[in-house]
């Protein structure tokens, strides 16, 4: 019809006036239009599944329980329609108790890295041309090869579990080589303590460290909080101590932590007491505190000949006076210990004790727990074994010896990134010698670059197996998505590979199983069911162990005390003498980047570091004593030199370092790894813990901090209190002005009614340790984009809630207070005032809710929030999230797009789900069934979230505990969050 | 020629004036850019009419979703199987949907109901409180084309939680227990949107 008329409307144009033809042109375009909004555009297509997989109902979230392989957690995964894309602690599983580090929570996004190797590879090592292969012509080559070489060697990063650990063994035993061509590295396991405890108690383990007994803790540089052993675990079990109830004041108990230590770790942070030492001088304190207990206090080792000659030059007097430790100090620490005999707890190491003093240091430490009766109370040494390599370190160098002889014809690398973890080593030189390397791991990372196949791995959501992590646990991990890629599980290749060659083949493997996963479950029947006899039968233990995540052995573990072999002592060295002057280089790992196996996620490089704040790099820690006498500022750029290698970073001045040392974490400056992670930072493994020189160069570089004002001026934002004087008087630390506590302040608004619940937090401060796992599992529960280097420099990074971190006290070793900052949702908010088109108002629940939908960016709240907590989307970050990224969106929450504001939310979408689930079953929300991201994932639960308006939830009992307070509560903004008072278990000086 | 300049102008003012008042009339003339009346043609003539209407299919049994999740779902292919097996088979859409079946290649429907992407509308807590498809799809029963029945804007939504177009036998049911809770449904804004 249009045309014709159309036609029409030119012709009586041409005739008539100008008037007349714009108004036919207007009618024909509004036909046009009206035309237009009948069809809908774009036109979206619904696509049902062809069969309908039974167990998935579109839009409702399926549960898996499951393992993280590298530290043993259980976990949960979420899954909708079939890809998961959240993780949670399993809270039955012992390792985690529903908790999960940040790591854990960022995992979920390497499942979707894009960077990942999708095909096998066939590499020529002389022209370096690469090809995809199918799996069945990598299969026929490697089985030609395998056959054809005597001499296997298979090195692996520390494997987890059993079965793993048995097929490897049973594929080398069938082409023809001893378990002792398995070798295991990994630059973070902790081998001085495993050596330690060998000597000292003839067992090659790590043992249990229970915080949760320990009335006094004493670390020596170990950062066990963030990433020193089980630090989930440990975490939970010290804040099991740290948690205070106001009713009982007067009699309050508090476990106090003393570290010592040279670089700035968060376990330091979260110290009583902190000292700052010489690397090295670890090993004198635990030596002295011995001294001072075996001839002062204990007597039962005063006699013993060795123990003498161990101890006598280390007099407490002495060592204070070397160290500048205020006098008397370790006198008074070792009779503080002696009294708490039993109770009390004494951990050291890490990776910045790898030096030739390490094993000394663990020796005296166990001497030390073993003399304060700790045996069998704080220190397990029966319960294990957990992540332990059979031979060590000893090993891997003969590996490296063995091909520069010639000795080994096929090397299987299996996720072990030598090259990058060793490059002093010149490996890629000795690796050329081995006529065929194999390289299982999830991309081409530095050291595929050498090998002939490079064959792509699943990542492990997609894979089966298992974990041992203690006597009494055994822990299964299941996929919870196909694999995504043309990827092989490097059990299954092992599998698939001993069937080709058709060897006669040793053990389970004899039995040719068709898949890992067989393999798996048949080796679970036939030896954790049949030595454990359970009374079910297998099928359903399988079925149960699978739906909870692991087994528990029923006879409890008692543990038992060892006795402590005295001639370990003479083990122990004087260390090395640093001479004054020198500056000492030292890593630390930190709790995000760890080995720099994640380097490729966005999540945890743009997660602020705990105590710098800084994000996407590493740089050089460097005390504020040091830079004044180097003349270094804050962003400049040094040359870090040893020997003929050099390497320019930046500097960050950090208080609380030693004055003799400076620190850079191991982790990053990986060049192969993908796109977010190359050239990111610098390798800390192309240097040795030794001295260095430290020049200033004049370049400036700036970080991408997150805070830069370190503290409070005095406002009422923290609290803290020493325990004394908290039993006094339980709420003297609240320096708000009294009269705005009152309830009735002059308001001009009028008051919210809530009819029903009304949501509110409570945080406590003294459980809160900084360690950031709320950020990141935030992050992956509500969609929050990354947005790169540049944006955090300019303080746009998106976190809905980031931790504050506060300094106070003295300036080179100051006091920390850690701080979740979060929307703080506001009885009287000054955001919802100011938003011209209502984007953000008040629920009727107590939420400040943020509309996206009418939001239109002016901003105006983000500037009228005291708190700093809302985020402005300046740019589509959505976009970055390429193919296979967008696969981890959480379908249950909106994604923003440019241009508007958003908030933390109080996890709406939880809240929605417990409400629903109470529905189904026709009653009430109970106290605790809601719990938000970040309080679901925090090992220390420090976050409690709940009904306000009820008197007998746990959040309306924490706001109306003594310590309780509001952030800027003379603002009268009346939060809903309210946060309890830091206490400390020292002395505090104010001012 | 200056005549003709102003006249050049007279036109671009009179052009943009036109151009708000076609602006505001289609405003009125299409209150709201719901596409209530969308019927597209589907790649399968399927009727519900047929299904619902004559055989008397209840909604459930293919829209499985509808109490236990959020969406209602539009039916896998293995549920058409269920009859279609044997039923129809001389006609050439079945005999579409069988080929489709044997290549295991889903069938791409035409979405006609659509909320934007920043409302989480749960089918089950509706269905389970006892609203009726109708309510919402109007007559299925007898639409040889499924079409959009109701606007689906949030004015409409809110309308029925606010208990003015409530359906009266859902009202006297879901009555408010106390006087001053004039809502039947929840109206905050993350009820609906997060």
């Amino acid at each position: 019809m249009s045309e014709t008329q159309d036609d029409n409307s030119i012709n009586i144009l041409n005739k008539d006036g100008i008037a007349r033809r714009d108004f036919l042109t207007i009618m024909g375009a509004s036909m046009a239009l009206a035309g237009i909004s009948c069809v809908r555009r774009p036109i979206h297509k619904i696509i049902p599944y062809v069969i309908q997989p039974e167990e998935i109902i579109p839009g409702v979230a399926n549960w898996y329980a499951s393992t993280h392989p590298a530290t043993g957690v259980g976990i949960l995964v979420k899954t909708r329609e079939g890809r998961p894309v959240k993780l949670e602690g399993n809270s039955l599983h012992p390792l985690s108790l529903g908790a999960l580090s940040a790591n854990i929570q960022a995992s979920v996004l390497d499942l979707y890295d894009p960077d990942r190797l999708k095909t096998p590879l066939i590499i020529n090592r002389k022209t370096r041309e690469k090809e995809i292969a199918s799996w069945d012509k990598i299969d026929d080559l490697v089985t030609e090869k395998l056959k054809t070489s005597k001499k296997i060697r298979i090195l692996s990063q520390a494997l987890s579990g059993d079965t793993t650990t048995r097929l490897v063994h049973e594929f080398l035993n069938t082409f023809g080589c001893n378990g002792n061509s398995h070798v295991q590295y990994h630059p973070l396991y902790p081998e001085e303590i495993v050596q330690a405890q060998e000597l000292s108690y003839k067992t090659r383990i790590f043992p249990k460290y229970d915080f949760s007994k320990a009335e006094l803790v004493i670390s020596l540089g170990a950062d066990f909080l963030a990433t020193w052993g089980y630090p989930l675990e440990q975490a939970n079990a010290w804040a099991q101590r740290r948690k205070l109830r106001s009713h009982n004041h007067t009699h309050a108990i508090l476990s106090k932590l003393i570290c010592f230590e040279s670089h700035f770790s968060l376990t330091g942070a979260n110290a009583d007491e902190r000292f700052c030492i010489r690397p090295g001088d670890e090993l004198k304190i635990a030596l002295a505190l011995a001294h001072e207990i075996v001839f002062n206090l204990s007597q039962k080792y005063s006699h013993d000949q060795t123990v003498i000659s161990a101890l006598q030059t280390y007099k407490p007097e002495l060592v204070t006076q070397q160290m500048g430790l205020p006098p008397g100090e370790i006198k008074k620490l070792a009779k503080l210990l002696w009294n708490l005999r039993g109770q009390s707890l004494i951990v050291g190491g890490g990776i910045a004790s790898k030096t030739s003093s390490d094993v000394a240091l663990q020796i005296a430490i166990n001497f030390l727990n073993s003399v304060l009766e700790n045996e069998s109370v704080t220190v397990d040494g029966t319960l294990n074994p957990k992540l332990v390599l059979d031979h060590g370190y000893s090993q891997f160098y003969k590996l490296i010896s063995d091909i520069k002889s010639g000795k080994v014809d096929l090397l299987i690398l299996a996720h072990a990134n030598i090259l990058y973890q060793l490059p002093a080593l010149e490996l890629e030189q000795i690796l050329k010698q081995v006529p065929t390397v194999i390289s299982v791991t999830d991309r081409e990372d530095e050291t595929s670059q050498v090998a002939d196949f490079i064959l792509p791995d699943h990542h492990y959501l997609e894979n089966w197996g298992d974990h041992h992590p203690t006597k009494e646990i055994y822990s299964l991990q299941q996929p919870a998505i196909a694999p995504l890629h043309t990827t092989r599980s490097f059990q299954d290749s092992l599998l698939v590979w001993t069937k080709k060659a058709g060897l006669r083949a040793y053990g389970l493997l004899g039995k040719h199983l068709p898949s890992w996963y067989e393999y798996l479950k048949t080796n679970w029947q036939e030896n954790i069911y049949k030595t454990h006899h359970i009374a079910d039968s297998f099928e359903s233990f399988w079925e149960n162990t699978l739906k909870d995540g692991y087994y528990r052995m029923h006879s409890k573990h008692v543990a038992s005390p060892r006795v402590f072999k005295t001639s370990s002592l003479d083990h122990i060295r004087a260390a090395q003498p640093i001479n004054e002057g020198n500056i000492q280089l030292m890593f630390y790992s930190k709790l995000a980047m760890g080995d720099g196996s994640q380097a490729n996620n966005a999540w945890l490089q743009e997660m602020p570091d705990p105590i710098s704040t800084v994000t996407w790099d590493n740089y050089l820690n460097i005390s504020p004593v040091l830079a004044k006498k180097l003349q270094i500022g804050k962003n400049d750029v040094v040359e870090l030199k040893q020997g003929t290698h050099s390497v320019h970073m930046p500097v960050i001045i950090q208080a609380g370092m030693h004055h003799s040392v400076v620190s850079l974490a191991v982790g990053y400056g990986r060049t192969a790894v993908g796109k977010v992670g190359n050239n990111i930072g610098v390798n800390a493994f192309s240097f040795v813990q030794t001295h260095v020189e430290v020049r200033k160069t004049g370049k400036f570089y700036k970080l991408a901090e997150t805070q830069w004002h370190h503290v409070t001026e005095n406002r009422p934002i923290i609290n803290d209190i020493s325990l004394n004087e908290f039993r006094k008087n339980a709420s003297a630390s609240n320096h708000t002005n009294p009269h705005l506590r009152i309830e009735k302040v002059q308001t001009i608004w009028p008051e919210h009614e809530y009819k029903g619940p009304r949501w509110a937090m409570a945080i406590d401060l003294n459980s809160c340790i900084g360690c950031g796992a709320c950020v990141i599992g935030c992050q992956a529960e509500n969609n929050i984009p990354v947005v790169g280097r540049d944006n955090v420099r300019v303080s746009r990074e998106m976190h809905w809630i980031r931790i504050d971190r506060y300094y106070s006290g003295d300036q080179n070793n100051p006091d920390v207070i850690f701080q979740p900052m979060l929307c703080q949702h506001c009885e009287n908010a000054p955001c919802e005032t100011v938003c011209p088109v209502l984007a953000t108002v008040h629920s009727s629940e107590g939420l400040n809710e943020q509309v996206y939908n009418r939001c239109v960016g002016t901003r105006y709240c983000q500037n009228n929030c005291p708190y700093k907590v809302r985020r402005f989307n300046f740019f589509d970050h959505w976009k970055s999230r390429e193919e296979t990224m967008n696969l981890a969106w959480n379908p249950d929450v909106t994604v923003r797009t440019r241009g508007i504001m958003e908030k933390c939310t109080f996890c709406t979408q939880r809240i929605r789900e417990a409400k629903e689930r109470a529905k189904d079953l026709d009653t009430n929300i109970k106290d605790g069934d809601i719990q938000t991201a970040c309080q679901q994932t925090c090992p220390t639960q420090a976050i409690v979230f709940g009904d306000m308006n009820d008197p007998h939830s746990a959040v309306s009992k924490l706001k109306g505990d003594l310590r309780a307070f509001r952030v800027l509560e003379e603002v009268n903004t009346k939060p809903s969050i309210s946060y309890l008072t830091k206490v400390r278990n020292k002395e505090i000086k104010h001012g | 020629m200056v005549g003709k300049f102003l006249n050049l102008k007279l036109i671009l003012v009179l052009l943009f004036t036109v151009f708000i008042l076609v602006i505001i009339s289609l405003g009125s003339i299409f209150p709201n850019a719901s596409n209530q009346g969308y019927a597209p043609a589907q790649p399968i003539a399927f009727s519900h009419k047929i299904h619902a209407g004559t055989n008397k299919i209840g909604c459930i049994y293919c829209h499985t979703g509808a109490e236990r999740s959020r969406h209602a779902t539009v039916p896998a292919l293995s549920i058409c199987m269920n009859c279609h097996r044997v039923v129809g088979l001389d006609k050439p859409d079945i005999q579409k949907l069988l080929k489709n079946f044997q290549e295991k290649r889903p069938i791409e429907w035409i979405r006609v109901h659509e909320l934007a992407d920043y409302v989480y509308f749960p089918h089950k807590r509706h269905v389970k409180i006892g609203v009726a498809c109708e309510i919402c799809h109007g007559d299925v029963k007898n639409m040889d084309v499924i079409e959009q029945y109701a606007p689906l804007t949030m004015g409409w939504c809110i309308d029925c939680h606010r208990g003015i177009t409530t359906p009266k036998q859902l009202l006297s049911r879901l009555k408010p227990k106390e006087d001053h809770y004039k809502e039947v449904g929840p109206t905050h804004c993350t009820a609906c949107h997060n």
